[in-house]
């Protein structure tokens, strides 16, 4: 019986039987001819990939050089590629293109403190047929920055909200923040605590490391006019660390002018000194002039406060200098 | 051992047949391979001589009317320590590489692959045998066109600084009309005084009527000398505009003479710029698309500038 069963085991098919007459094994034989195989043959797979009209090329190219443009603080090159960009994708009546360089317009127009025309080239966005949800909810967020900007909160409020309802995304934080600030200027200081610290989740949540700052300054704001010194100080530092790690000058200044005053408030002069020194060299050395002014009249006023007038009087005599020069 | 599964019958022949295909499939693919680059098309060698092998490497390709027909096997020093280029070249092209064809190394295009450009010779001389010697030819690169083109500047040059000059006639004239027209408004008042006078006179007729007649001959006498006067400043300033104005014709026969001569190598210099541009971006946008290139290439669109909530 023994036997028998071994005589079957013997005939049992399998691929790794002994080679025959020395030669390579069947499995061996079978791993090199699929080899051979997919050497052949690699590389003709893969997806290709998607080719542009020259056209809708073209109007990309001109966003793009408008985007860096920008971010160098050329708002003026900025407007122009950004309108030509537009014109492009009007011409071939790409919607979705049109809808996002309009919004484009309209921010450059805001940093250039013309609202007029931001609000002209934002309403142009919602009368643009067959534009994504996210579009539109950026178009609302736009223009609820624009009436926060001329300090109409109710109706910043309502765009926002507006905003959240169409899309909320991984920029909700973004959405949050300025309901925040909305609260923060109408003196609902708890509701405005309790939204930044959401605002601030959100953020973390969706690794908007702007926004994030954003809402640790609005926390630090909140807490430095409730008298929280320790937890202001707190949260500017950390908003600090975040705008240095992005390299906004801009912010980086506006977070040392908020570290100052608080120092002021609290009767800690050197450390007002100093923080509005440093936002004083941030601002003249990113060539923001207004910025500098702000800072170096903060500054005189922290000298005058600590009984150096001299000082005082040196750094008002710089600031009116380069006034004229700028 | 013998195998009684039905799957495993005649696996031996099914493997070998198998691995005979991809084996057949792989010396078919050299085969062709072989062809498209000409490894089993006829070929002769010619050869020529140069000063210096700068800009000419082996594997260099030639070119017979814009066509591929060989490449440069090897280049040499001959015992003259000059260069000897030796030419691997198509059989099937010899019927028109002729005793009076030229070899020149030449661009593709402005910013192009460098090629030995090999001309077409007249027809009725022979064809040059295997091994014979082709004369060859410096072509003109862009610095030779560079030193064309710098005469010309250096003439627009001397126009515009000539123009500039402050002695030269062009501002003296402009000078010398600045003052004719202020003299010009001397005599205007003088003539307006004199008209005030003559009123005067007229309504003292009876008791100075000599004294008048007095003044009107003083007057007309200072109208003659005033009218020499701006003739004799009017003709010589005529003489220099018309110097001037010999001077600007020359200068303009001059300045057009030079835009004949370099304005029709401009387009062309910018044509071939242009396509060798376009060249470049065919290549990238074909490259672009080849895996796994293509799966690292993000799909371009417009992108959002994103208000910042603190601004």
């Amino acid at each position: 019986m023994n036997k028998a069963k071994s005589k079957e085991q013997t005939f049992t098919p399998s691929l790794t039987l002994p080679p025959r007459g020395g030669g390579i094994g069947r499995g061996a034989m079978f791993c090199v001819l699929f080899s051979v195989f997919c050497l052949l043959f690699i590389g003709c797979g893969g997806p290709s990939a998607t080719t542009l009209s020259s056209i809708h090329a073209q109007a990309i190219e001109y966003n793009r050089n408008a985007a860096k443009a920008a971010e160098k603080g050329d708002y003026e090159k900025a407007l122009d590629y950004y309108m030509e960009a537009l014109r492009i994708n009007q011409s071939v009546e790409n919607t979705e293109g049109i809808a996002v360089n309009l919004i484009n317009i309209a921010v450059i127009y805001q940093k250039n403190g013309n609202v007029p025309e931001a609000e002209r080239f934002i309403e142009m966005v919602f009368s643009t047929p067959d534009i994504s949800e996210s579009i539109k909810a950026e178009a609302a967020f736009e223009k609820a920055r624009l009436f926060l900007k001329e300090k109409e909160l109710s109706k910043a409020k309502e765009w926002v909200n507006k905003s959240m309802a169409l899309n909320k995304g991984i920029r909700e934080g973004s959405r949050w923040n300025l309901l925040g600030r909305v609260a923060f200027m109408e003196g609902r200081h708890d509701e405005a605590l309790a939204i930044a610290n959401t605002a601030l989740k959100l953020n973390r949540e969706n690794k908007q490391r702007i926004e994030e700052a954003n809402s640790l300054r609005l926390i630090a704001e909140i807490s430095a006019q409730t008298d929280r010194y320790e937890e202001s100080r707190e949260f500017y530092m950390r908003a600090l660390e975040i705008d240095k790690e992005a390299g906004d000058s801009k912010k980086i200044a506006i977070d040392l002018m908020g570290l100052g005053e608080l120092s002021l408030k609290y009767g800690r002069l050197q450390d007002a000194v100093n923080f509005y020194m440093r936002a004083y060299n941030v601002s003249m050395n990113a060539g923001d002039m207004e910025g500098a002014s702000k800072a170096a009249g903060s500054l005189a006023d922290a000298y005058r406060k600590s009984g150096d007038d001299k000082k005082a009087e040196e750094i008002l005599k710089k600031k009116s200098e380069f006034e004229k020069k700028y | 051992m013998k195998e009684t599964d039905p799957r495993f019958v005649n696996l031996q022949r099914k493997v070998i047949l198998f691995f005979a295909v991809a084996v057949i499939g792989i010396i078919a693919a050299l085969v062709f391979l072989g062809i498209e680059r000409g490894a089993f098309t006829p070929k002769y060698r010619i050869h020529f001589t140069v000063d210096r092998g700068t800009g000419f490497f082996e594997g260099m390709s030639v070119k017979l009317s814009g066509f591929k027909i060989g490449k440069i096997e090897t280049l040499s020093l001959d015992e003259n320590a000059r260069v000897k280029i030796s030419l691997l070249l198509n059989k099937k092209y010899q019927k028109w590489i002729r005793q009076d064809s030229r070899a020149m190394l030449t661009k593709e295009g402005l910013i192009g692959e460098d090629v030995i450009d090999i001309t077409v010779g007249a027809q009725g001389k022979p064809a040059i045998e295997d091994g014979a010697v082709i004369s060859y030819e410096k072509s003109r690169g862009l610095d030779e066109l560079v030193e064309e083109v710098r005469p010309v500047i250096g003439e627009i040059k001397d126009i515009i600084s000539y123009i500039n000059d402050p002695d030269a006639h062009i501002k003296q004239t402009l000078a010398n009309l600045q003052m004719l027209s202020f003299e010009l408004l001397i005599t205007k008042e003088n003539i307006d005084k004199l008209l005030k006078n003559t009123d005067v006179n007229i309504t003292d007729v009876a008791s100075s009527l000599s004294k008048v007649a007095k003044n009107i001959d003083s007057t007309v006498t200072d109208i003659d000398k005033t009218i020499l006067n701006i003739e004799g400043k009017v003709s010589p300033a005529m003489d220099k505009l018309n110097k001037t104005m010999g001077n600007a014709e020359e200068a303009t026969s001059s300045l057009k003479d030079a835009i004949e001569k370099s304005a029709p190598k401009l387009p062309r210099l910018l044509n071939k710029g242009e396509d060798a541009l376009n060249e470049t971006n065919e290549v990238i946008r074909s490259l672009k698309q080849v895996w796994p290139i293509s799966s690292y290439i993000e799909e371009p669109k417009d992108s959002l500038l994103r208000g910042d909530s603190y601004e």
